[in-house]
């Protein structure tokens, strides 16, 4: 395959900028719905990306077909692309220079899914199904879905890079379903990392299913968050979904450019002081974990908010060029069919010195948000975010469950109102799948911290 | 797809030899010649071709499926054989057949020859043009990203039944996102798209100016007080809330017992105005095919009626099990087994003007588009208003800002209370004609 990818290379017109990638993505899924097997799958997407700065332009086409002429050919569509669009361009793209990357990084785990068979998989599904049916009489759906995509990257650049990567990024989601007197109250556990079998270590489908059906069972009962301004203490989850969603989004330097909220504030106080925010793709397990990118640059720890002060951009070479910095290593593309994007890693906030009491002592009357469910950010920074898990906090100690709590607000508000963050790190969104024109695979995290957002709640459910 | 149905057709038989009861093969390829757009700028030219195939196997009542982007015949023969692995050790399913040969026929204008040469310069002219109308109606409006695609993409289905049918489209499409900054003030952003499958019919310069206007009218937003009373849904808000209904209506979810629709079919479930019919037969429009995602026509089918639901939507499966036909509603591309959604949804208009319904509201909010992550089981939503813009004394007022709205979309069909004249097509893979729908009783937290 290398000598292949060479090809695009060594064949390159002058002065013609190349990027080729090979990828292979396999995804294995298997979903149980009520006792029903809905789905086993194998999917197969492999192929040639192949992108072109030429005469200032970028130009992308892409092959399935794995040979000498697939590749000359969509070398010649790519450079062509390129040419066709050039005259147009109102600001031709440069790029940043870069360090060139060689070397295999790896990230499959101890226990590589590839040595458990499709059986042992559907087996682990229908029980961990079986386990929430029979949990309890109010159980009355279930769902649980195991995906595992495997991917299999070669990345070379004219500018010298040759990388081989391998990862895989199972997720794993077990939904109880309870209902009793006309209520209906679904609540899913949920876990993902890259790595390999050992994800049922971290959370086993025992206790994921157990969580899930009592979580479901007490949501029936449980009274609606009282809406208005609120203290609330975010567990990692939750605040990997604020960096990730509600500020993330808004320095990836594309959007920069457009004229984010972000636009404008490096150097700026953003956040409290206690607050630092960090994008980086070194942590091995995590979803996010990014060696090098797509684009044959080694991926950076970017420090994006430092005590308070907003200090980088996510960049990829031409928006690093273009503001003057080092390229961050954030471009990544789905699969070889389509080209690189600014995207995330792993967004958390680094730790801070508090004990989950001490959080707790001062507060009088709010809510700790521990699970995050669907949300959306804006242009602005504001954000709006379903708590799938949340409970009442009265006099500094935490009370019971409370149903629909959304919060929303303005990211850099909430950042400012940061009074004090946990020791209790953790990256804990590993099942995340970021959308933007693609997905991608993300993760986010931080110690619980707590601010003041607006909660939406009492509606619903009556 | 000729030559891809004479490729196929002999595979059944290997794939009985190796063990398969009924087979599928659902193949198909896809020229795209796409530029994007990035900060009101062209950033890329991208040609490719996307080709593969998805295989729905049952050996002893048991399904497996498997898929790979190549149409070479080993990578074929090799995914055939991983599907009748899978199909092995999955539990039987007494319902489970693959659909039987049916009368298709063919929907005229769904391929314009004149894609064929359709070339990247065009592509970009028509870029070009695109962002250029949008930048020059406004100097405040900002692009960040935006497409504009022609492609030509064709399937075919080969099963064991018989059936083997094959349809070229032609399909442009293109979208702009991004919002308006003036100064310090930055609007909530938006968008617009659109999807013909003539080239004459591409009118990219109503998109433009449709979406200059929508995020010019996000600048200066202010907060207001919380209330509770009508909300107008613009057709945008309508898709975004209105999807719940889809997705209730299918028999996945009311099979599962994890619907609001369950047990109600006949039952009054909306007021008298409410009308909605799916048609995947409508001639010309990207979101119609002349068959679904497994081999079976695409019909007119009424959904609500007068505010009586009267149509379940099925696929084979679930039609099976209740000992009926399929309505045609099997959905999705060659690399999932197929799912059940909607083709072209039209909501029947009303006979109001928008202007009208909105001279008749004392105090309401024109929701424009939501964000909103609401629970598809109970139909609870709490929706951050974006756009959103004041009504008073029946006149608009100022555009809002940190203003949420909720209710539950099953309990507010019956506070509909008007719906417009006027409908609004939003074109896709699958589409919505739409009118202005106004619904009282919703909550406004800010």
């Amino acid at each position: 395959m290398r000598d292949l990818l060479k090809i695009a290379i060594d064949e390159r017109p002058d002065g013609v900028h190349v990027e080729v990638r090979y990828h292979q993505r396999k995804r294995i899924e298997v979903r149980a719905d009520k006792g029903r097997l809905q789905r086993t799958i194998v999917d197969d997407f492999a192929g040639i990306g192949i992108r072109v700065l030429h005469k200032g332009a970028w130009g992308y086409a892409s092959t399935s077909q794995l040979n000498n002429k697939a590749v000359k050919e969509t070398l010649k569509n790519a450079v062509a692309a390129a040419e066709n669009l050039a005259p147009s361009m109102k600001e031709k793209i440069e790029l940043a220079p870069i360090k060139p990357v060689t070397g295999s990084f790896k990230s499959i785990g101890k226990d590589p899914f590839a040595n458990h068979t499709i059986e042992e998989r559907v087996n682990l599904v229908m029980n961990a199904d079986k386990l929430v049916r029979e949990a309890d009489e109010r159980i009355k759906g279930s769902m649980v879905f195991l995906r595992e995509p495997s991917n299999h990257r070669i990345i070379m650049n004219s500018d010298g890079t040759d990388v081989e990567l391998f990862d895989s990024r199972p997720d794993f989601y077990i939904q109880a379903t309870a209902a009793e007197a006309g209520k209906i109250m679904p609540y899913y556990a949920v876990n993902g990392i890259t790595g390999g079998w050992e994800i049922f270590k971290k959370y086993t489908p025992e206790d994921m299913a157990k969580k899930a059906v009592e979580t479901s069972i007490d949501l029936l009962e449980a009274p609606l968050a009282k809406g208005g301004k609120h203290t609330v203490i975010m567990e990692p989850s939750v605040v990997g979904i604020i960096c990730h969603e509600a500020i993330g989004h808004t320095v990836e330097s594309d959007f920069v450019l457009a004229g984010s909220a972000a636009k404008g504030k490096i150097g700026k106080k953003v956040a409290s002081e206690l607050v630092t925010m960090v994008d980086t793709g070194k942590q091995k397990t995590a979803g996010g974990w990014l060696e090098v990118d797509d684009a044959g640059v080694k991926s950076k720890k970017t420090v994006i908010i430092k005590k308070g002060v907003m200090k980088s951009y996510l960049h990829s070479r031409f928006t690093a060029h273009h503001f003057g910095v080092k390229p961050t290593g954030n471009e990544r593309a789905w699969e070889y069919d389509v080209e690189p994007l600014i995207r995330m890693r792993n967004t958390y906030l680094e730790p801070g010195d508090f004990s989950k009491e001490e959080l707790l002592e001062d507060m009088k009357f709010g809510y700790l948000c521990v699970q995050p469910g669907g949300g959306q950010a804006d242009s602005t920074a504001e954000f709006m975010f379903s708590i799938t898990e949340a409970y009442e906090i009265k006099n500094g100690e935490v009370g019971g469950l409370v149903k629909n709590v959304t919060l929303t607000g303005d990211a850099f508000e909430v950042l400012q109102s940061v009074t004090g963050i946990g020791k209790d790190w953790k990256l804990d969104m590993g099942s995340g799948h970021c959308g933007k024109w693609q997905p991608a695979k993300v993760d986010g995290g931080g110690g619980s911290t707590k601010a003041t957002t607006l909660v939406s709640g009492e509606v619903g459910g009556k | 797809m000729s030559d891809i149905l004479a490729m196929l057709e002999p595979l059944i038989d290997k794939a009985q030899k190796l063990g398969a009861d009924e087979i599928e093969f659902f193949a198909q390829k896809y020229c795209v010649k796409t530029v994007n757009f990035e900060h009101n700028n062209m950033k890329s030219a991208v040609a490719s071709i996307v080709d593969g195939i998805g295989i729905r196997v049952l050996k002893n009542k048991a399904l497996g499926f498997a898929s790979t982007n190549s149409l070479d015949k080993i990578k074929i023969e090799d995914a055939l054989k991983e599907a009748v692995a899978i199909a092995k050790v999955t539990p039987p399913e007494d319902n489970y057949f693959l659909s039987t040969k049916q009368k298709i026929t063919k929907i005229p204008e769904m391929y314009d020859k004149a894609i064929e040469s359709f070339s990247m310069d065009d592509t970009i002219s028509y870029s070009s043009k695109l962002l250029k109308t949008a930048n020059e109606y406004d100097s405040r409006v900002t692009v960040d990203s935006g497409t504009f695609a022609a492609t030509i993409r064709e399937s075919a289905l080969v099963n064991s039944n018989g059936v083997s049918i094959s349809e070229t489209k032609s399909i442009f499409n293109w979208m702009l996102f991004g919002m308006a900054v003036d100064g310090e003030d930055i609007g909530s952003f938006d968008y617009c798209y659109d999807s013909v499958v003539k080239v004459s019919d591409i009118d990219i310069e109503f998109t433009a100016k449709d979406f200059a206007k929508k995020v010019c009218r996000n600048l200066n937003a202010q907060k207001t007080e919380p209330f509770e009373g009508p909300a107008v849904l613009t057709p945008d808000a309508v898709g975004d809330l209105f999807w719940l209904l889809v997705y209730a209506a299918t028999a996945t979810q009311i099979q599962a017992g994890s619907s609001f629709l369950q047990d109600k079919l006949g039952d009054k479930i909306a007021v008298d105005e409410l009308t909605i019919v799916d048609n995947g037969t409508l001639k010309g429009q990207s979101a119609s095919s002349s068959f679904d995602r497994e081999g079976v026509p695409h019909k007119k089918y009424s959904v609500i009626d007068k505010g009586v639901f009267t149509g379940v939507l099925y696929d084979t499966f679930t039609a099976n099990k209740e000992n009926l036909e399929s309505t045609g509603h099997a959905s999705g591309n060659y690399r999932n087994i197929p799912n059940i959604w909607t083709t072209n949804l039209e909501l029947k208009p009303g006979t109001k003007s928008y202007e009208e319904l909105i001279s008749e509201i004392d105090h309401g909010i024109v929701v424009n588009r939501i964000s909103a992550a609401p629970d598809p089981i109970s139909g609870d939503f709490s929706a951050a208003l974006k756009g959103a813009q004041l009504i008073k004394n029946g006149e608009l007022t100022d555009t809002l800002r940190e203003i949420t709205a909720v209710g539950n979309i099953f309990t507010n069909l019956n506070t509909i209370t008007g719906l417009s004249k006027e409908q609004i097509a939003l074109r896709g893979n699958q589409s919505w004609l739409v009118p202005y729908i106004v619904m009282d009783k919703i909550k406004f937290i800010s």
